[in-house]
């Protein structure tokens, strides 16, 4: 399956069962109604469906279920967390087999402490492309969420990898961003360049973004997709006045704690009777009460939720 | 048994095979060498013995072998690398059925961003602690190296979990040892107090610390133990003696990258005539045969490695 890059893809969120287990049925559903947005893609077992909380075979399952719902209609992008190299391509194979796409490459704890060889980061990549033979989605990820930002350096010999097709930001910071463009687009042949800048969505296609890999793509899945659409054909201003309607749900979404943005994307989910439950798997915890009612007033603010239905 | 955590306790490398596989003879040669030394408990399966690196069977069957090759004469601390609760018991469980004395609890990914909500880590160790029993060894790693700086409150509440037994703090920062020094002992002054500060061990005991939980302490074992010794027993003099003999070697084992440390511990290692080979496993990487010189010059300066012998491997 060929993906096209230039739009949203969201990354989904995993419900569960009353006692934390993979609620397949829940599951199956909310890919449904999440396929009938105009998506390009979607990426499961990523932070957002708690993928460094599920087992390695519970992942494999979370991709056989996506794949046997909605595959036939869009790519489906899997999250690859190991912690060193034969463990990627061991996962990543598991992964392909189950009928992955592509594979979002998360970064591993060795990349922590300075300086990064460049080497390592490449052979990591090389290694899982060459045994995986799958596109690749590099992935540039802000410290202060546990991962590490690349290098204009490494970021070039990383897109000079063949399998490497496009490269997700969430460095969380616009001026590595612009930088991260410009480190893509020596190359000869178009990478995409994907935004998972929560803080500046729509800005970074005003930066120069080619699509957007998104949690927060799992709630107002529709209007995050036309949003996206409008920016990519370089209509701004109607893109803008999405993304000003969608802004506080943002906010609401990924406010400090920002682990907790799973617990609220479900908790909207609920609302909107899309799924059951909002359980999470600890170590995650539920949310306040409080926390769930600025989830509310967000939604009815950003059109995702009736008024009627918020006092009821 | 009790665990006497008060000294030197060395997180052990990892000999392996040219495959990258595990060395199990080397491993139990390896192992009966630092047993001489005589540590107070041994650290396996963690960052220095490339715990992160190795399948979960894998780990087990490390903790099997330095159990029958040194269990009988040293408590074996075992490094609990987990991404979720479940996950963390279930390893946990398994690792009490092999025979582990206690764990090295790491931080998991879900603690990042703050603020930390204390309840994440307090029920995260509870957890832990309820299903096995075992006693606990809390981790506090420098967000530069991928952990969590715990707040007062949250250091408080893990300190209380009942399993607890002692903490071993590496925020590389004196000022932060010290005042999380001063809540773990309002908390619980049994929970004994380990440095992870390679930058600054000797210092570390004059700070507070009763014990080391060091990678360091994975080459050069016989000197720390004896240098903790001194310090625990207030002959600072004697202790800061064997510490600045060691200090070239410590700054050459953890320069920049400071995820070489591990290839430049099993250099430093096969310089001694202690290891077969230097190989560390995949992402990580060999060294250059710039931070070999340096490691060997360093053995030399603290007397872990004899001149004549140094030029002699040089040279052939």
């Amino acid at each position: 399956v060929k993906i096209d890059f230039k739009g949203l893809i969201p990354a989904t969120v995993l419900p569960m069962t009353e006692d934390a287990r993979i609620d397949e049925p829940a599951l199956r559903s909310y890919m449904r109604h999440v396929a009938q947005a105009a998506i390009h893609a979607v990426a499961i077992n990523v932070d957002t469906g708690e993928a460094p909380h599920l087992s390695h075979e519970e992942r494999v399952r979370v991709i056989e279920v996506v794949v046997d719902e909605i595959g036939d209609r869009v790519p489906v992008i899997a999250g690859l967390p190991a912690q060193f190299t034969e463990q990627a391509v061991s996962f990543g194979r598991d992964y392909k087999k189950a009928g992955a796409s592509a594979l979002l490459v998360f970064p591993i704890s060795a990349y922590q402490g300075s300086p990064l060889e460049p080497d390592l980061v490449l052979r990591y990549h090389a290694a899982v492309g060459e045994g995986v033979a799958l596109p690749l989605v590099l992935f540039n990820l802000t410290p202060s969420l546990g991962g590490v930002l690349l290098s204009p350096e490494i970021i070039e010999r990383l897109c000079g990898l063949a399998p490497v097709a496009a490269i997700k930001d969430a460095s969380f910071d616009a001026r590595t961003f612009v930088e991260v463009v410009a480190a893509v687009r020596q190359q000869r042949r178009a990478i995409a360049v994907l935004t998972g800048d929560d803080p500046f969505i729509y800005e970074s296609f005003v930066l120069g973004a080619d699509g957007a890999l998104l949690g927060f793509g799992a709630v107002p899945t529709r209007q995050l997709a036309k949003m996206v659409d409008l920016a990519v054909a370089g209509r701004f201003v109607e893109s803008k006045a999405i993304m000003d309607r969608l802004s506080p749900l943002e906010r609401a979404m990924f406010a400090p704690p920002i682990r907790d943005y799973r617990a609220r994307a479900k908790e909207a989910l609920v609302m909107q009777g899309i799924i059951p439950r909002a359980t999470v798997r600890e170590p995650l915890l539920p949310i306040s009460p409080a926390d769930r009612e600025s989830m509310r007033h967000a939604m009815v603010a950003a059109g995702e939720l009736a008024q009627t239905v918020a006092v009821r | 048994m009790k665990l006497d955590l008060a000294g030197l306790i060395p997180a052990t490398v990892l000999p392996m095979t040219d495959d990258a596989r595990i060395d199990e003879a080397s491993l139990r040669r390896y192992l009966r060498h630092v047993a001489e030394a005589k540590p107070k408990a041994l650290a396996i399966n963690v960052d220095t013995g490339e715990g992160p690196h190795l399948w979960p069977k894998e780990r087990l069957r490390v903790l099997e072998i330095v159990l029958s090759e040194v269990g009988d004469r040293i408590p074996v601390i075992a490094g609990l690398g987990a991404q979720f609760t479940d996950q963390a018991v279930a390893l946990a469980r398994e690792i009490k059925e092999v025979g582990a004395a206690g764990l090295l609890v790491f931080p998991i990914g879900a603690y990042q961003g703050m603020p930390l909500d204390p309840e994440v880590p307090v029920r995260y160790h509870a957890a832990i602690g309820d299903a096995t029993g075992l006693p606990l060894i809390l981790f506090q790693l420098q967000p530069a190296l991928g952990g969590v700086n715990f707040e007062a409150e949250a250091l408080d509440r893990m300190c209380r979990v009942a399993q607890v037994v002692a903490i071993k703090e590496a925020s590389f920062d004196p000022q932060r040892f010290v005042e999380v020094r001063d809540v773990v002992k309002a908390a619980r002054p049994d929970c004994v107090y380990l440095t992870g500060n390679d930058n600054f061990i000797y210092e570390s005991f004059v700070l507070g610390a009763e014990g080391a939980l060091i990678g360091f302490g994975a080459v050069a074992t016989r000197q720390q133990v004896e240098m903790i010794a001194h310090a625990l027993a207030g002959r600072h003099k004697e202790a800061r003696e064997i510490m600045e003999r060691l200090t070239p070697l410590v700054n050459a084992i953890f320069a920049p990258p400071v995820r070489n440390y591990r290839a430049r511990t099993k250099a430093a290692l096969v310089m001694q005539g202690l290891l077969e080979r230097e190989t560390v496993r995949p992402p990580l990487m060999p060294i250059s045969d710039v931070e070999r010189e340096g490691i060997r010059k360093a053995l030399i300066y603290a007397g872990e490695l004899e001149s004549k012998v140094g030029a002699a491997k040089a040279s052939s």
